[in-house]
């Protein structure tokens, strides 16, 4: 039971925003969907739910194929940047046409979740401030109970008090009622505790994919003075390094070596952010802080 | 399969609408019954309640994809079930559009002198088939008026349709296009001179002229014709549609 | 209890401590019930698979067990076992990296010993 994406493609123009991507999103899990700007998450996710149409490669949830078929449809909940509802239309009335259309709909909790996020139900959904406008798509996401629920940059506009509020609301109703969200966002670091699983999409193409512990386990960093870490380097493949005066950081991928590290030398797991500015970025970028040298082994 | 929410959805969407024309129609009614109170001397013809009609779903129509078609996709019905939705819901609202206006034309007619309320079709067919009787030209009205309405209701969705697929250069093409229509006519009839030795015009005057005669002199012929015409802009939307991207 | 996301430590073994401390300390009393996967999520906004590992620890050594449909309660015997546990794990964790910056520092076996008695003392005057 999954979405599965094989081969997919997509172009605009002359941007190939999406290239020969397959991935799979499981049962009940979250996701975090990451990725730089333009790096194709919007595109992919519009393909998932048949929005738009790939030029090549095919979609399918639990095995049948989008977009012609209501049932695959069905099990997809999008929260999409871009407003799909009508202008005129009120927040209580887009919930009552949620509830239509998704025969699992919580209205009750449409409403409560509604309150708690001071959003006026009498309000006309096009003319919601861009925060306002995130908390209406994600009230009415978290009220559909689709089994898929896709979310793209859910956080955006939002204060820290509702980014807390809704982290805290998705988590509960996750527990309750196991489903598969995947989170599309910029803010790696806020996201980076509540995901179990990580898919990265660079320049079109998935980077990465798999658990964000695996992924996380696959790099590490070293630091300390600077000509002792250079000496530890040898022969490890390195992602990128900061230095400060005469202090080094080095990020290396693989497992340290834990029994064999020269004292005077410290070393720390990387968290989720750093790993992905060090996968998406150029070797300018990620020696930007050293003096200038090739990337890749030293 | 979604179809009855769609149906719902694209119902309510029309609902508003309909009041707000039959409210303005009522209104326009009582217009004239206080003109008639004041002046005695005039006859009040309401023959076009079927015309206003037809134009009001055309227009219907046109409106009924922009956001229709987003509000689907965000709710997870597909494309293929929302178009069926719609022809369903093309054949109820003109159904129920045809017999308002026939039951109102009746009504009118019931308040007598000085008003008169004729159907569109009575206007037309009125003189070919004077042996249908009251009850037989009410149906016929109603029957004629549904007709009518299929088409220009299919008509408009089919337009809107086809400039929403369209890219932007292709719709300000398109658009150019059909305002150098006339000209467009001159080009061919030129074309016809030098190119055809005037085959088409002859293919015209033998052939389109007296067909086109036929089918005007024969109601059945005239809403059979409407009906494929129908069905025809309906299939052909199905086509566009089927594969039209939405990115809000 | 506090997470430190940044720390090296996973987050599910500091769940795993974080339960550990309010047993010995006594917030979560034996035989008393402990919150559950839910509100750990939701209170440290964490993934429920991760706060479910953190919890499985203890359940693994028979610190807390679970009750079907109820919930997670401590053990009988927990404080004491967890108090044993600890002990057992104190000289390295502690007294080798004290004696390490000691060294580093400068300081001798009897001045280390001076300030570990003053320590006691300031902590029976409080």
């Amino acid at each position: 039971m999954s979405i599965a994406a094989e081969q997919v493609s997509k172009r605009f123009g002359p941007v190939q925003a999406l290239n020969s991507a397959t991935l799979a999103f499981g049962e009940n899990k979250i996701y975090g969907l990451l990725g730089r700007n333009g790096a194709g998450k919007s595109t992919l996710l519009n393909i998932l739910t048949g929005r738009i149409f790939p030029d090549s490669g095919s979609v399918t949830v639990d095995g049948a194929p989008v977009p012609d078929s209501d049932a695959a449809l069905s099990q997809l909940y999008l929260m999409s940047e871009k407003l799909y509802y009508p202008e005129s239309m009120k927040v209580k009335d887009a919930f009552r046409w949620g509830a239509c259309f998704y025969p699992q709909f919580d209205l009750d909790f449409a409403y409560s979740l509604a309150g708690a996020f001071q959003l006026g139900l009498n309000a006309r959904v096009s003319k919601l401030s861009t925060g306002y406008s995130s908390i209406f798509k994600i009230v009415t996401a978290l009220s559909t109970n689709a089994p898929y629920l896709l979310l793209d940059e859910p956080v955006l506009g939002l204060d820290a008090n509702h980014r807390d509020l809704f982290y805290k609301t998705l988590l509960a109703r996750y527990s309750e009622n196991p489903c598969t969200v995947v989170i599309s966002t910029h803010l790696i670091e806020e996201v980076s505790s509540l995901i179990e699983d990580v898919v990265i999409l660079h320049q079109g193409r998935v980077l990465e994919k798999g658990s964000r512990e695996e992924l996380l386990a696959g790099g590490y960093t070293v630091s300390g003075p600077r000509g002792q870490v250079e000496a530890y380097l040898t022969g490890k493949r390195l992602l990128g390094a900061d230095t400060l005066g005469g202090l080094m950081s080095a990020y290396v991928q693989g497992c340290p070596d834990r029994e064999h590290l020269p004292q005077g030398l410290e070393l720390s797991p990387l968290d989720l952010q750093k790993m992905f500015i060090l996968l998406t970025s150029g070797p300018e970028e990620n020696f930007a802080g050293s003096p200038r040298r090739g990337g890749g082994e030293v | 399969m979604k179809l009855k929410q769609s149906f719902r959805y694209q119902l309510a969407d029309y609902k508003a609408g309909i009041l707000v024309y039959y409210c303005a129609m009522l209104g326009l009614l009582a217009l004239f019954l206080v003109s008639t109170v004041v002046d005695t001397g005039v006859t009040v013809v309401f023959s076009g309640l079927s015309g206003f009609s037809c134009i009001f779903l055309f227009i219907c129509g046109l409106c009924s994809l922009h956001d229709n078609l987003p509000m689907h996709l965000q709710h997870g019905v597909s494309r293929r079930t929302m178009f069926q939705a719609r022809l369903l819901v093309t054949v109820a609202v003109s159904a129920f559009m045809a017999a308002v206006d026939t039951l109102l034309s009746v009504l009118i007619n019931l308040l007598g002198s000085p008003f008169y309320g004729g159907s569109l079709f009575q206007q037309l067919y009125g003189k070919i088939y004077p042996s249908l009787g009251p009850v037989g030209n009410v149906l016929m009205s109603l029957v004629f008026a549904f007709v009518l309405f299929l088409l220009a209701s299919s008509l408009g969705y089919f337009i809107i349709t086809l400039f929403y697929r369209l890219t932007k250069p292709l719709r300000i093409t398109l658009g150019v296009a059909i305002a150098f229509l006339p000209l467009g006519q001159v080009l061919v009839k030129l074309a016809d001179e030098v190119l055809f030795q005037n085959a088409l015009a002859r293919l015209a005057e033998h052939v389109i002229w007296p067909l086109q005669d036929k089918i005007d002199s024969s109601l059945f012929l005239t809403m059979g014709w409407w009906l494929i015409a129908a069905a025809a802009l309906s299939g052909v939307t199905w086509l566009i549609l089927r594969r039209c991207a939405c990115c809000r | 209890m506090e997470l430190d996301l940044g720390s090296e430590k996973p987050i599910f073994q500091q769940i795993a401590e974080g339960i550990e401390d309010a047993i010995l300390s006594g917030a979560f009393p034996e035989e008393g019930q402990i919150p559950s996967i839910t509100e750990f999520s939701v209170q440290y906004k964490i993934n429920p698979a991760t706060a479910l590992k953190g919890i499985n620890l203890l359940v693994d050594q028979g610190l807390v067990y679970k009750k079907r449909g109820v919930g997670m309660f401590v053990a009988q015997g927990a404080a004491q076992r967890l108090r044993e546990k600890r002990k057992q794990g104190f000289y390295q964790h502690y007294v080798t990296g004290l004696v390490a910056e000691a060294k580093r520092l400068h300081i001798g076996k009897r001045e280390l010993l001076g300030l570990v008695e003053q320590g006691f003392a300031q902590e029976e005057e409080l």
